[in-house]
């Protein structure tokens, strides 16, 4: 009887702990667009859950600045999901596959970046934050002939996300980042 | 004394008949030519055992390398796709 008892008790610390650990652990959304994936000249689908990114990184090379950044920036993630679909017209996709995602955001998600342009890409960027801490990105962009949504499942550090770009021989952007994300805190 | 006679004559040293000697050679040899064959089938079975497991190792092994190079590679994409469209957005903002 005691043991049952005690089996009852740690079963349901179980079933309690997982969904807490799964939030903290940041949310996969689904990003799947079969149409899209039908329809585009050149698709990019990268999917790293946690056991790959682990194995990623244990070939990724000490010596390699480029890839020394990546090592530390993946550190804690449980997940990285990239779709990118490239078009050879313009408008050949249909723009409102990004409202898909983002009703898919709970209220923990805050926009931290929209941009919006006529000619060139808008690209609005989520953050999952959960206290003080974010524990998902999310980055839609939408050009006229190329379609990319980025998914990163984890504790994100936006510093060394940020670093990344330097580190890939693209100017910083962490300064911006921040300021329009004190500017712009509300999910949509 | 006839039974002393009798016993001294079946007692009496005798030559072997021809071919003794080979003959029980001959029938000792048979084990150890049997022994010698099951030692060879056995040290073939562990040496076979020994490079199927070395090659099967090897396959897993090379395997594996090969799903961590291309995980690698999708990394190294996911994050520059990542970076790049972080890049695109500070454009932006820069501009505004």
């Amino acid at each position: 009887m005691t043991r049952y008892v005690t089996n009852l008790i740690l079963t349901l610390i179980a079933a309690l702990a997982l969904p807490i650990a799964a939030s903290a652990q940041g949310t996969r959304l689904n990003l799947d667009f079969p149409d899209l994936a039908a329809k585009a000249s050149e698709t990019t689908d990268v999917t790293l859950d946690g056991p790959m990114l682990r194995l990623a990184g244990k070939f990724l090379s000490s010596s390699d600045a480029d890839e020394r950044a990546a090592k530390e920036m993946i550190n804690g993630l449980t997940g990285i999901y990239v779709r990118s679909y490239e078009f050879d017209h313009d408008g050949e996709y249909d723009k409102s596959q990004a409202e898909r995602i983002r009703q898919q955001l709970g209220p923990s998600w805050k926009k931290i970046v929209k941009v919006t342009s006529k000619t060139k890409e808008d690209v609005d960027i989520y953050a999952d934050t959960r206290g003080d801490s974010i524990t998902g990105l999310l980055i839609i962009s939408a050009e006229p002939r190329e379609f990319t949504v980025v998914n990163i499942v984890g504790p994100v550090d936006l510093e060394k996300l940020a670093g990344l770009e330097g580190q890939f021989g693209i100017p910083h952007i962490s300064a911006e980042v921040h300021s329009k994300h004190r500017k712009d805190e509300h999910h949509d | 004394m006839n039974f002393e006679d009798g016993l001294t004559r079946a007692l009496a040293r005798k030559p072997a008949p021809d071919g003794f000697a080979d003959r029980v050679l001959a029938r000792i040899e048979v084990p150890r030519h049997r022994t010698s064959t099951l030692r060879r089938i056995a040290a073939a079975i562990i040496l076979t055992a020994a490079l199927g497991g070395l090659t099967a190792h090897q396959i897993i092994e090379h395997r594996r390398n090969e799903e961590g190079q291309r995980a690698r590679r999708q990394l190294m994409t996911a994050l520059h796709i990542a970076s790049a469209k972080m890049r695109a957005a500070q454009r932006a903002v820069v501009h505004d």
